[in-house]
């Protein structure tokens, strides 16, 4: 019993000592167990009392490209070796996927003259729900069975709208429902190289998606085929509509007391028939339907929106199209707090915004990086960020080779009297190196005096 | 293929093992966010090992590179990286302080003059060196545990999330920790005989 004291005492001063109390207000507590306290109270005190100094941000900037340095070194030598296995994978992989994708429960439709065009591919097509995002993978739940897989996206991955329309991989986003097509992949038992990717359902069902996603939905729920270019810039005026334009109208169920009228507003609630916005006009309700377009995607509360809708006679409008305001800008960082980022673009510092949606594609920025920001422009003034994208500041240099080392992927080019020496392995090579080439030079970047070349283009 | 059994994962652990997938796809994006994540944390842990700044910093640069040669061997079963880059980091500090040899006291004394604390120099070394001398003697779990409740300041809980256990499995590192140090760290007289079996 005495013994359980003791541990209920020592764990309940050890969290006194956590959070900063002295030692002889804990052995005070406790007089019983004084003695046998202090030992281990002291010890604890003494590591709580110890000042971690912080890193230097050279040494932690050093560590960083260190580590990206080598992260890109192995990235392309992996991509020879998983060229080799893609080969072997064609050979042999189909019966394995098969067996896999059988259990998996997925639709399986294989063989020639199939969806991809006469592709002797074994491919699968399923519904999920997006989960996380990267820009080389999708993490997705199978709305079918539950199941989680990665998408693995390349080149070849085609996204498309609710439509069928074209749009782009920054249009896809965590939360989004997706019809799938893919192959499975020699990468894994739970990646799919991915060949379509389509908002919505499949081709085959009809392409409205339904009303319950028609209307606006909370933030992260994102309507089919959001075309960032459509949302006016933040110094535009909305176009207005010509008189030839014939939107799909709703159809309004009080009479309309105008015709059609443009305003801008912040979202304050959103429910399943109608936006309540804050304008200049005052609050306002907008109403919408299954015909109300969002051409930048669905709005969300906080963020600002252009309106283009019929005044009703109790002073509510009918939307036709609502869009949400997207801005891009460049800047560079200079405070990081959090999620939150100060970017100073043109002088002014902007309040970027970030949350578990925003895509960081060259991964996070830090204080003193470029960034391109791709955001919504909010009602409080900040951004939420869609994108943003750390810039490489790219350094170049043009010069004359005067040693090819092939074996080596090495060049060595005498800059202005300077030799400098530059590996072009991981970079793209134009024209044919030789000595007395000239050459233009972007670096990548530098280690150990060694300029590792972005691109290695002959110009003479 | 068992999912709905693999999948009984918290959506933390999901969102871990995806940018371990991706890590081990050689994603830069990845290493750029487990690098931002966890080098104050690694630095911070290495630093009460070797109580030198700059050590600190070059075997916090090693550790991610050794992370990532090692990241295609790495399989989680949902216990946090950062469990992994502190045994790396352990390992790493050992690696570093054998080196050092006999040496390594006369080399804590010259680092002491580093160390940016406002404290009497003289007392901040000793300090380390009891330390370091005390961690020597723990396991890397143990270690974890001593640096997350006391240098970083975690609760219980928060240790345990970060570690992959539950709240008494912390007590219990955490007891047995303080048991091993505290004739280093506790000073005092022997208490060697009146401890709990657990």
């Amino acid at each position: 019993m005495r013994d359980q004291e003791f541990r209920s005492a020592l764990d309940e001063c050890l969290e006194l000592i956590r959070q900063g109390k002295s030692l002889e207000q804990c052995a005070k507590a406790y007089p019983r167990h004084a003695d046998r306290l202090m030992p281990f109270l002291r010890s604890a005190a003494t590591l709580r009392g110890l000042g971690v100094p912080e890193p230097s941000t050279t040494s932690m900037q050093q560590a960083r490209t260190k580590l990206l340095t080598r992260v890109a070194e192995g990235r392309g030598k992996e991509a020879a070796v998983l060229r080799g296995i893609f080969k072997f994978a064609n050979l042999t992989g189909v019966a394995v996927a098969a067996i896999f994708v059988a259990g998996m429960g997925f639709v399986a439709a294989a063989g020639p003259g199939g969806l991809f065009g006469g592709s002797s591919s074994s491919h699968v097509e399923f519904r999920a729900t997006i989960i996380s995002s990267s820009p080389t993978l999708l993490y997705v739940q199978n709305n079918d069975n539950s199941q989680y897989v990665y998408l693995v996206l390349s080149n070849q991955t085609r996204y498309q709208d609710a439509n069928g329309h074209a749009i782009g991989r920054t249009d896809v986003h965590v939360r989004d429902r997706v019809f799938v097509r893919a192959t499975p992949s020699s990468i894994g038992a739970r990646f799919f190289d991915t060949h379509l990717i389509r908002l919505g359902g499949p081709p085959s069902e009809p392409t409205a998606p339904p009303s319950h996603e028609a209307t606006p939905a909370p933030e992260g729920t994102k309507t089919p085929a959001p075309e960032a270019t459509d949302a006016p810039k933040p110094t535009e005026k909305p176009a207005t509509p010509k008189p030839t334009d014939k939107p799909a109208t709703p159809k309004p169920t009080d009479k309309p007391v105008s015709d059609k009228v443009e305003f801008w507003g912040v979202v304050l609630g959103i429910s399943e028939t109608s936006l309540s916005l804050q304008t200049d006009m005052g609050n306002v309700i907008v109403h919408v339907n299954g015909e109300t377009q969002y051409p930048a995607g669905h709005p969300f509360v906080g963020v600002k929106v252009w309106v283009l809708g019929t005044k009703q006679a109790d002073g509510s409008f009918i939307g036709h199209k609502i869009t949400v305001k997207t801005i891009e800008f460049m800047g560079q960082v200079t405070a990081v707090d959090g999620s939150t980022f100060i970017v100073n673009a043109d002088g002014y510092n902007k309040t970027v915004q970030t949350n578990g949606e925003t895509s960081f594609p060259n991964g996070v920025p830090v204080v003193g990086d470029t960034v391109g920001v791709y955001a919504y422009k909010m009602g409080d003034g900040s951004y939420l960020a869609k994108t943003m994208v750390v810039k490489a500041v790219v350094t170049t240099f043009t010069g004359v080779i005067v040693e090819h080392m092939p074996g080596e992927f090495t060049i060595k080019v005498d800059v202005g009297g300077t030799i400098k020496v530059v590996c072009y392995e991981f970079g793209q090579v134009q024209g044919t190196l030789a000595v007395g080439a000239k050459v233009y030079v972007e670096v990548d970047h530098e280690e150990a005096g060694t300029f590792f070349a972005g691109l290695v283009k002959v110009i003479g | 293929m068992g999912a709905s059994g693999a999948i009984a994962t918290t959506r933390e652990q999901d969102e871990e093992q995806f940018l371990i997938q991706r890590a081990q796809m050689s994603d830069r994006a990845a290493w750029d966010e487990i690098f931002q994540v966890n080098y104050h944390r690694v630095y911070a842990f290495v630093f009460t090992r070797v109580g030198d700044r700059e050590a600190a910093e070059d075997i916090a640069a090693d550790v991610f590179v050794e992370a990532w040669k090692g990241i295609r061997r790495f399989t989680y079963r949902g216990i946090p990286l950062i469990s992994w880059l502190f045994q790396i980091a352990h390992n790493q500090t050992a690696d570093f302080l054998r080196k050092r040899g006999k040496q390594r006291t006369e080399t804590l004394v010259d680092d002491g003059a580093r160390i940016a604390d406002p404290r009497d120099e003289a007392q901040s070394v000793a300090e380390w060196q009891s330390v370091s001398a005390a961690f020597k003697k723990l396991t890397v779990e143990q270690q974890q545990v001593l640096f997350s409740r006391f240098v970083e300041g975690l609760s219980l809980a928060e240790t345990g999330a970060a570690m992959g256990k539950g709240e008494n499995a912390i007590k219990a590192l955490e007891f047995r920790a303080l048991k091993s140090v505290r004739r280093i760290l506790g000073g005092g007289p022997s208490v060697e005989g009146q401890e709990v079996a657990r």
